[in-house]
């Protein structure tokens, strides 16, 4: 790596943008000049640039078998993000990463895998299912809980439509609050965790969302009596650098940027200081 | 290399020596009063007096402010170096405090860890020709002798100067330093018995004479064990001011932000800048969650972050080297020294 | 590599800095080395260079064409302005911030009159006039000589102080206590502090009586001062407090307690008072400051005053305008003006009062506005000159001290940019004046004959060469102290000094509130750094007293509607963590609160606000 280029972004084209909801876009971005394009794992992330405005972290939304292109999932919350809902096809961003650890998918062949989702927590987990369904002989039972607050902020409702057909995996969604097309659940996606019958010792949980959702999620998991090993989450601290220099994301001892983002809740209880 | 001597008066020439192939920095005084670390040029004296400069070195390898690139026409990127960029000759400074030198190799090791090197930063500090200064006295906010950091060091350095009147005893450990007084040979002469003896006498003399001492150890421990109690930390942090100072004087803070500035007409700098955990927004999130939000939280996390177990794990060492910088600058009396006496003192 | 000794612009403490520059740019700030040994900024001492190169910089004057600013040549639109001064209808009147160079204000003054316009600030606080009213009771010569004194105090009375406004005399607080100093807080909210400071919590209401409940204490337990019984007046005053007392049944502040108070007051050795931002901008501010002011000069401590108010320096400003200095801030909407010239401040995104100021703006014939940074008022205005930082000129600044002291130009001006005294100069040749200084030095020599205070100053001292700074950090000279020169007039409350409810409040129902803004600074990301670091007069906040909103039935975690001008919002209350706990916070609802209140509550991203009680206004929605 030559001097300068630890911070220094690879450009890239956007090939298309893509609308989830009214304040979430998926981003394809064309990616033939990064050498790592396939060479990532489910769970890190990139440094993106928006420039003249700055930098944030968006996690890879697709997995690594898939798409030509690098696909983030991007909603609208400040400058960085607000700038980026303006690019159109043709624009040029930046990238750096791939960052950070990745999902245990090693540890969790030959298990029940259990992903609960809440809104926009979708899109890291996402990259793992399709990398487990690419690899679907060998994993056991796969189930997808995805909660949104509305039908309209569900994202990825294709592909959800098509986790539904797929004897592949089951996927049970809920809404906090439906509207006249709706015919699934309503409520918050907790209680689809309420009556689940699970295999606790052989079953791996992944869960992302907002932070409130997570409280109650890990603690109904630990309820089903699943190891606090087993439940996997990400960490979103604060990140400026992703590479363990800006000193932003540090929680204890851990650069989250680094060492996870993805942890176990074993380990997030061991952490020093409240995620 | 055995010991040398220089004499005073020819320092200069020393210094005019190596500007061939440094650029060669030494303390100066500005304003009347202030200690900075500044381009050396003939006709301003060498500092030999000074007790340490407000700024520690570090603005000089990982400076303040500085462009990590350039950016033309935002929407279709081009990018190129910065305008500082290019080759400037590689820094030898002159009386650097020995607290300093230990800062910056804490530094070095920092910016090269966790499996990504900061290559700007890393070659500044490696291609360095570091003169320490041993003290001859130090001030009243010293506690190096507390921090294993000096006032003198046995390693860390190129050459180590120690003042012993009219001339300079040099002691040179590295090749670097080797070849920098082979390049002035005739300005230095083999050290005498007398000065080896001299020399030997001052520094165990100065060790005796600090005022400051600070509790390290305790302190480390009880920070490590999570032994202070929540509602001291909270006690304490209503002195905090969040001025960001603790941080920037500090010879091993690290932390930095960066910001796309503009710098002309659809051009932008990508900068980075130094940045402070004492501040507020420091991890502030973008759902405005915050989860150091208590001035408590973000003092106790400085502490846990320079003194704990878990990072002398990590960095080899704690990450204070008792220059006492911070001692001078927190207008809350919540610098290392102070507030590890009052660890120690308050929370057994 | 370059480091250019100078001072703070961020407020009235100025504390002496280093200017770090290499190759025209400027990389950092660093505090200087005192006499103490100590070394201290506060965040915004420590980020001034931030400012440089925000993305709001002007660094380009722009004339008004068909409706849009336009960029234009500096002759156009200095030609521009000079023909709009000459035909204007009223006398001009310039308006001026705060945060100017002493040159600067005094260069547009002698501008001002020669078009025959008039001055003002454009302080909408009443802090400025309340520091009017403080020259005016104690003469250039009053207060403390230095922050050193606060740290060696032995009993502190701060006086609606938010210790967070103003770090440096935090610290010095923090120091007197931990050295056993005692400290009594004067406040409107309950809130002891948990830092073992005494509590006088008094009403909002009753906020302004105190300083006659301190009066009527030292004359009636005849505890004068010697000089002060002296003092012409003093009978006067005497008659009157034995003839009306104060009286009456004052829960927070008992006859017995007041005494008490007093008499540890004027028996201290190093007593020091410091009146804060909530006392200076609580309505009838200026004649509450003179009574309290005439308080402490009986107790014998006029010369133990000192103001601390975090915001942008303004001192002086009040040497080099005098009595024009008080904000003229009704001025604008008086019936006749036609022509405004508004220099170094955003009115109106400062203005508490928005709406009023709009509406005179809008009317406005020709509005001028001379700033750094392209804010809410360019949208009325007619012509903009581009002006420069501290670190971009050479100027004096005095500080809350009377220390005037230099900045120094470390950088080259960005693009057109000009300090003001050069657009006053360029613009009054146009007006047939040839001799406008040229240097900073020989504009430092001219105001000198202008203003008494500044006239010892030599400027080869202030300027030359060997400019070399003390050690203490004191950059320069203050104005003589002539020991015991107080210009007291010892007068009975209603005496000379006329009400001065600037009517504010009956357009608005808050005020500027200068209180907790160090919040907004207290951010990690300069780009939200610096966006605050330009907003060199904090803004008025929204808040409301906890014991007031009790008796609405109001409590954290209720909505509540508040008026505003032009409409009504909703807000939710909390309570915020970083003020006292009984403190609640209006929180706007829903994503985008209505611009007014958005306006009045900046905290950051909108979001969080200040204190001040608005009573009546707040309704249970
Ligand atoms: C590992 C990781 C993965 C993420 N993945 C996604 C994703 O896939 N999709 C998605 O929509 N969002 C994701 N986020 C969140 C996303 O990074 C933030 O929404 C984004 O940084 C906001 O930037 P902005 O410039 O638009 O907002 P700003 O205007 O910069 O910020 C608004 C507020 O957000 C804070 N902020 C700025 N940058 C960050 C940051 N990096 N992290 C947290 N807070 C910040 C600011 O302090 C400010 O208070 C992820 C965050 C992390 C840490
Ligand atoms: S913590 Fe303080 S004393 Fe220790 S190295 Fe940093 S600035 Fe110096
Ligand atoms: S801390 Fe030690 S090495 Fe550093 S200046 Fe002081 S005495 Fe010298
Ligand atoms: S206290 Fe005032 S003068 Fe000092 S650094 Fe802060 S803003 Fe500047
Ligand atoms: S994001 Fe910079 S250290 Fe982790």
């Amino acid at each position: 790596m030559s001097a300068r280029s630890l911070y220094l972004p690879h450009l890239a084209e956007i090939a298309r943008v893509e609308e989830e909801t009214p304040d979430t876009r998926t981003y394809f971005l064309e990616a033939n000049g990064v050498e790592w394009r396939r060479a990532y794992h489910p769970g890190q992330f990139v440094e993106l640039s928006v420039f003249g405005v700055g930098e944030a972290p968006f996690c890879l939304a697709q997995s690594p078998t898939r798409s030509d292109f690098i696909e983030l999932t991007v909603r609208r919350t400040g400058a960085v993000t607000n700038r980026l809902h303006t690019y159109r096809a043709g624009d040029v961003v930046g990238l750096r990463g791939p960052f950070g650890n990745a999902f245990p998918f090693e540890r969790a062949r030959g298990r029940n895998l259990l992903f609960v989702g809440g809104g926009i927590g979708l899109p890291p987990l996402r990259s793992l299912i399709n990398y487990v369904l690419d690899h679907r002989t060998d994993y056991r039972d796969v189930t997808v809980l995805y909660g949104a607050r509305t039908p309209a902020d569900r994202v990825y409702k294709n592909e959800l439509a098509e986790w539904s057909r797929s004897p592949a995996l089951t996927l049970v969604e809920t809404v906090d609050r439906g509207d006249d097309t709706w015919t699934g659940h309503v409520g918050v996606v907790t209680r689809l965790l309420k009556g689940m019958t699970v295999d606790a010792a052989a079953t791996l949980a992944f869960t992302c969302g907002p932070p409130v959702m997570l409280t109650f999620v890990v603690a109904e998991l630990i309820a089903l009596g699943i190891a606090p090993s087993n439940v996997v989450t990400t960490l979103e601290r604060y990140m400026k650098c992703g590479v363990g220099k800006c000193g932003h994301c540090c929680v204890g001892h851990h650069y989250i940027c680094v060492d996870g983002p993805v942890y176990n809740y074993d380990q997030i209880r061991r952490l020093p200081e409240a995620p | 290399m055995r010991p040398m001597t220089i004499l005073e008066s020819v320092l200069p020439s020393f210094l005019a020596a190596l500007a061939g192939d440094y650029r060669v920095v030494a303390p100066q005084r500005v304003g009347g009063a202030d200690v900075v670390y500044a381009d050396w040029t003939d006709d301003v004296p060498v500092d030999l007096d000074f007790v340490n400069t407000v700024v520690p070195p570090k603005m000089l390898f990982f400076p303040a402010r500085e462009t990590l690139f350039h950016i033309e026409d935002p929407r279709h990127a081009t990018l190129s170096a910065g305008q500082e960029a290019g080759a400037t000759k590689p820094l030898a400074i002159f009386g650097l405090r020995s607290c300093d030198a230990t800062g910056l190799a804490f530094l070095e090791k920092f910016f090269a860890g966790r499996g990504f090197e900061d290559d700007t930063i890393l070659a500044r500090i490696r291609s360095a020709l570091t003169m320490t200064l041993a003290c001859r006295e130090p001030g009243a906010d010293c506690f190096c002798v507390c921090c294993e950091a000096g006032p003198w060091l046995t390693a860390g350095f190129d050459i180590q100067f120690s003042d012993l009147g009219d001339r300079l005893l040099a002691d040179v450990r590295t090749e670097k330093g080797e070849a920098a007084i082979a390049a002035a040979s005739s300005l230095f002469t083999l050290a005498t018995p007398e000065d080896l003896d001299a020399w030997s006498r001052q520094l165990t003399k100065v060790d005796a004479t600090f005022e400051r001492r600070s509790f390290m150890a305790a302190g480390t421990r009880r920070i490590s064990l999570g032994r202070i109690p929540q509602e001291k930390w909270e006690h304490w942090a209503e002195d905090c001011r969040g001025c960001g100072g603790c941080c920037f004087v500090c010879p091993t803070c690290s932390c930095f932000t960066v910001t796309d500035r503009p710098s002309g007409d659809d051009a932008f700098d990508r900068e980075r800048q130094w940045d402070a955990c004492l501040y507020e927004g420091f991890t502030r999130e973008a759902s405005g969650h915050n989860p150091r939000a208590a001035k408590a939280e973000r003092l106790k996390r400085r502490f846990f972050h320079k003194m704990s177990y878990q990072y002398i794990d990590v960095m080899g060492r704690h990450g204070c080297v008792g220059c006492g910088r911070c001692v001078a600058t927190c207008m809350g009396g919540l610098d290392i020294s102070t507030l590890l006496t009052r660890i120690h003192d308050e929370c057994p | 590599m370059a480091f250019h000794p100078s001072t703070c612009p961020y407020c009235s403490c100025a504390c002496a800095l280093l200017l770090h520059e290499e190759n025209g740019r400027l990389l950092g700030s660093y505090p200087r080395a005192g006499a103490d040994g100590r070394a201290e900024l506060c965040m915004r001492g420590w980020n001034c260079t931030s400012s440089e190169s925000h993305p709001d910089r002007l660094t380009a004057p722009m004339v008004r064409n068909a409706g849009r600013l336009v960029r234009a040549s500096w002759r156009e639109a200095v030609e521009e302005i000079a023909s709009r001064l000459g035909s204007a209808a009223s006398p001009p009147l310039f308006a001026l911030g705060p945060t100017l160079a002493n040159e600067d204000v005094f260069a547009v003054r002698r501008l001002a009159r020669r078009v025959g316009g008039r001055v003002s600030t454009t302080d909408l606080s009443g802090v400025q006039a309340a520091r009017f009213a403080l020259r005016q009771v104690l003469g250039t010569g009053y207060g403390l000589p230095n922050l050193e004194t606060v740290a060696g105090a032995d009993l502190i009375w701060l006086v609606g102080v938010d210790l967070e406004d103003c770090p440096q005399v935090a610290s010095r607080v923090t120091q007197a206590r931990r050295d056993g100093g005692a400290v009594v807080r004067f406040d409107v909210y309950a809130s002891a502090g948990g830092d073992g400071s005494r509590m006088v919590a008094m009403p909002p209401d009753e906020f302004g009586r105190l300083p006659l409940i301190l009066q009527q204490a030292v004359i009636v337990a005849n505890l004068a001062d010697p000089e002060a019984r002296a003092a012409a007046g003093f009978e006067d005053l005497t008659r009157y407090w034995q003839a009306e007392p104060a009286g009456g049944d004052r829960a927070w502040l008992s006859d017995e307690a007041a005494l008490a108070l007093v008499r540890e007051f004027r028996f201290a050795r190093r007593p020091v008072a410091v009146l804060g931002s909530r006392w200076l901008t609580s309505s009838r501010a200026e004649e509450n400051t003179v009574q309290l002011l005439q308080a402490l000069v009986l107790l014998g401590a006029a010369n133990h005053v000192l103001t601390a108010v975090g915001e942008a320096n303004s001192w002086g400003s009040l040497d080099v305008l005098g009595a024009e200095a008080r904000p003229a801030e009704l001025a604008w909407r008086e019936a006749g003006l036609d022509t405004l010239v508004v220099v170094g401040d955003d009115l109106v995104r400062h203005s508490p009062c928005a709406a009023a100021l709009t509406e005179t703006l809008d009317r406005l014939r020709t509005v001028v506005v001379i700033d750094r940074f392209a804010g809410d008022t360019l949208r009325f205005a007619d012509v903009v000159l581009p002006s420069c930082t501290s670190a971009e000129t050479d100027g004096t600044t005095t500080n809350v001290f009377g220390a005037v002291q230099r900045w120094r130009r470390a950088v080259p001006l960005p693009g057109d940019c000009c300090p003001e005294r050069l657009w006053a100069s360029r613009i009054g040749r146009l007006f047939g004046v040839e001799e406008w200084p040229a240097t900073a030095a020989s504009w430092f020599d001219a105001m000198r004959y202008e203003v008494e205070s500044y006239l010892p100053i030599l400027p080869e001292r202030m300027y030359g060469e060997n400019d070399a700074v003390s050690a203490a950090g004191d950059d320069g000279l203050g104005p003589p102290r002539v020991a015991g020169q107080t210009r007291v007039r010892l007068a009975a409350p209603a005496g000379d000094v006329a009400s001065t409810d600037r009517g504010q409040d009956a357009a608005f129902p808050m005020r500027m509130v200068l209180g907790a803004h160090v919040a907004n600074w207290s951010t990690g990301t300069v780009s939200q750094r610096e966006e605050l670091l330009r907003r060199e007069i904090p803004e008025s906040t929204l808040a409301a007293a906890p014991a007031v909103l009790e008796t609405l039935g109001v409590k954290p975690g209720w909505t509540a509607k508040v008026l505003v001008p032009g409409g009504e919002a909703t807000v939710t209350t909390r309570a915020d963590l970083r003020l006292p706990p009984d403190v609640l916070v209006l929180v706007p609802l829903g994503g985008s609160p209505p611009a007014q209140l958005r306006r009045c509550c900046p905290g950051p991203g909108g979001r969080s606000v200040g204190v001040q009680p608005i009573p009546a206004r707040l309704e249970r929605a």
